[in-house]
């Protein structure tokens, strides 16, 4: 991109050309942008800005929130050599068996803490 | 060195540096490229939309990309083309999203209740004639109407027009062939309604 020319300056020599050129040039060669544009994009940017440090806030809440409860997780499961489903493989799976054998084997629950928000499901 | 090279490499560089300040979040920089650059991007936005706030959106959105997408942007490249690109496609998006008929409707209330019947003869005239010449260029379809844009409003060579639009540099001189054709037909046919007898042709 090496051969930028300034449009408005330069003059074609066919007429059409021309007329296009002064056509264009008259309904929109020296228009400018309102001020406030200017404004709205300052005011989104800040915006945005606001919302990821507020998000990176929540999220270092979350990590410390989720630690605390899987460390108190990990002590209250019962048996942990059953089998589950139902969780991917990041994720760290608490087991809660209400019942301690009780009850069948497919009516274990299984609460996955993957993200913060506590995934119930039933296993299988 | 020429004292347009010497121009555009000062101009290359200060981009550049703005860029990389842009990057460390420096909203003063994006402040100084918008000022630089807000005229090529709302010009080019309006003359494809026509549309004022349509135009001032475009602006809009393309200065955040700016700022979004810093990281990955070529400082090493003069900027406009990038600007021109996402322009362009910000436009395209627009325009398929509204109506023709909405022009249309537009040019005709312009019609309406513009001022054109108080003006001298001459001056009427000549108002008439660019009002028919920029609906034909209204009238061309998108694709057709951003090459006549970028190549006799911005000045952009084919080779450019072919980056900024992302089609082969062929597909942009036959583009900007036909709709030369298409806008010398209205000409010619305003031509025939004012004089019928006078054929003119145009070079």
């Amino acid at each position: 991109m090496t051969s930028r020319r300034d449009g408005l300056k330069r003059t074609h020599t066919d007429e059409l050309g021309s007329l296009i050129q002064d056509v264009l040039c008259h309904n929109v060669g020296q228009v400018q942008p309102p001020v406030y544009v200017w404004n709205q994009i300052e005011r989104k940017i800040k915006r945005r800005r606001r919302a990821v440090s507020s998000g990176a806030w929540r999220a270092m809440v979350v990590s410390v929130w989720t630690g605390v409860k899987g460390y108190v997780g990990w002590h209250i499961v019962v048996n942990r050599d059953r089998e589950y489903t139902g969780c991917g493989g990041a994720c760290r799976p608490m087991r809660i068996n209400l019942w301690d054998n009780h009850l069948p084997l497919s009516l274990i629950w299984i609460i996955e803490q993957q993200t913060p928000v506590l995934q119930l499901a039933w296993a299988t | 060195m020429t004292t347009w090279n010497r121009e555009r490499l000062a101009s290359l560089e200060s981009d550049g540096w703005l860029i990389t300040r842009i990057r460390n979040g420096d909203l003063e920089a994006l402040g100084e490229l918008y000022e630089r650059h807000k005229m090529l991007v709302y010009r080019t936005a309006l003359a494809i939309t026509r549309d004022e706030r349509a135009a001032e959106d475009i602006l809009q959105d393309t200065f955040l990309r700016v700022y979004t997408y810093a990281d990955r942007i070529d400082v090493n490249v003069p900027l406009g083309p990038w600007l021109y690109r996402v322009t362009v496609n910000l436009a395209y998006s627009w325009t398929n999203r509204v109506k023709r008929w909405w022009h249309y409707l537009q040019d005709t209330l312009d019609r309406l209740v513009s001022p054109q019947q108080r003006l001298p003869e001459t001056m009427a005239e000549e108002q008439e004639w660019r009002q028919m010449l920029q609906q034909a260029i209204d009238g061309l379809s998108p694709s057709h109407r951003v090459v006549i844009i970028l190549y006799y409003l911005e000045g952009l060579s084919l080779k450019e027009i072919a980056y900024v639009t992302g089609v082969p540099e062929g597909t942009v001189k036959s583009r900007l062939h036909y709709a030369r054709q298409n806008l010398r037909e209205a000409v010619l046919e305003r031509e025939r309604r004012l004089v019928p007898e006078v054929a003119y042709d145009f070079t």
